[in-house]
């Protein structure tokens, strides 16, 4: 390697398993190039790419680029994905890079405990995500002080109905959002006592805005009872407006976190 | 079906971006505007019909982009 070429690194193996041949797919940069780098007891696999091409300044400039954020994103959950069917990996997010071999071989020595723990708590499952659009239903957006304030409103001269209206958006936000942080919640503890499996919560709040969603880690022969297990939610859920989206499944990215799982 | 390429594709950003706690390397790349991607992802499922919403597994099986 060259000073002018990074390694893309796209996750990171026990060197006890077997990887599968990467024979036909395509690496980050649009070759299918691949090299996997061992450090004893890990293996990562990484590609060789141009330093310029992954620079913090060029993912900046494409930052809002779908084309090209999703054309390199599907590339690398497509080599994860691959990897993931017939080993545990541990997949690292997209743009994680280093400057040579001999970095990613410190790297992966000096967090070897790090990863320990997370191969243990991954082995064997694969990550499922639920997402709910919960917002706009009826059923979260009414209290007795919501009601109170409409009352109000009613019958306030104008300049106060208009203070009033404003504190009504206030307080129908914050009902709004603490309904939609129980609602998670009750999935969350339904899901945990149906499979007992590690959740990530991510809340509106955490998600910038967009729809709440719960990640799980489920083990790969459950798979198929858990998507059974959603279809009959979602249908009961249907009753409320709330939409339910599953994907899966994933490579265990959200249960990759070392440092606070 | 133009709007289930943009599903899968946000869906798979959705996962690989980095967001939280994670497994960094000796450098992660930031990608900026991540809110963004989260907020186009709730406008693509938000156009979606009710029905369609429950989607399994996802479309990745045959990737968006059409690459091999």
């Amino acid at each position: 390697m060259t000073g002018e070429s990074v390694l893309y690194t796209y996750g990171i193996a026990s060197s006890g398993e077997a990887l599968p041949s990467l024979e036909g797919l395509v690496s980050i940069d649009g070759r299918a190039s691949f090299r996997e780098v061992r450090e004893d007891r890990w293996t990562a696999v990484a590609s060789e790419v141009p330093a310029a091409e992954f620079s913090q300044e060029e993912v900046d400039r494409h930052s809002t680029d779908l084309e090209w954020l999703g054309r390199l994103g599907v590339r690398h959950q497509r080599v994860n994905e691959h990897l993931s069917q017939s080993t545990d990996i541990i997949p690292l997010r997209a743009f994680t890079l280093f400057s040579s071999e001999e970095a990613l071989r410190g790297w992966l020595q000096k967090h070897s405990d790090e990863l320990e723990r997370v191969h243990a708590r991954t082995r064997g499952s694969l990550e499922w995500t639920l997402r709910f659009e919960v917002r706009g239903t009826d059923w979260m957006d009414e209290t007795a002080e919501l009601a109170g304030i409409r009352a109000e409103i009613e019958s306030a001269p104008s300049g106060k109905a208009f203070l009033l209206q404003k504190k009504l958006e206030r307080e129908a936000e914050r009902v709004r959002d603490e309904a939609e942080e129980r609602f998670i919640g009750e999935m969350e503890r339904s899901i945990s006592e149906r499979f007992g499996v590690p959740a990530v919560i991510e809340s509106r709040d955490t998600r910038g805005g967009a729809d709440p969603q719960i990640s799980v880690l489920m083990p790969r022969g459950r798979g198929e009872e858990f998507e059974e297990w959603v279809v009959r939610l979602a249908e009961d859920l249907r009753s409320k407006n709330v939409g339910v989206l599953l994907t899966g499944p994933w490579p265990p990215y959200s249960f990759a976190g070392g440092v606070h799982g | 079906m133009a709007e289930n390429r943009d599903l899968s594709l946000l869906e798979t950003l959705d996962h690989l971006l980095d967001r939280g706690v994670v497994i960094t390397g000796e450098a992660t790349i930031s990608v900026a505007d991540v809110d963004l991607l989260y907020l186009g992802l709730s406008v693509v499922l938000g156009n979606i019909d009710a029905v369609d919403r429950l989607r399994l597994p996802p479309s990745l099986k045959k990737p968006p982009g059409g690459e091999s």
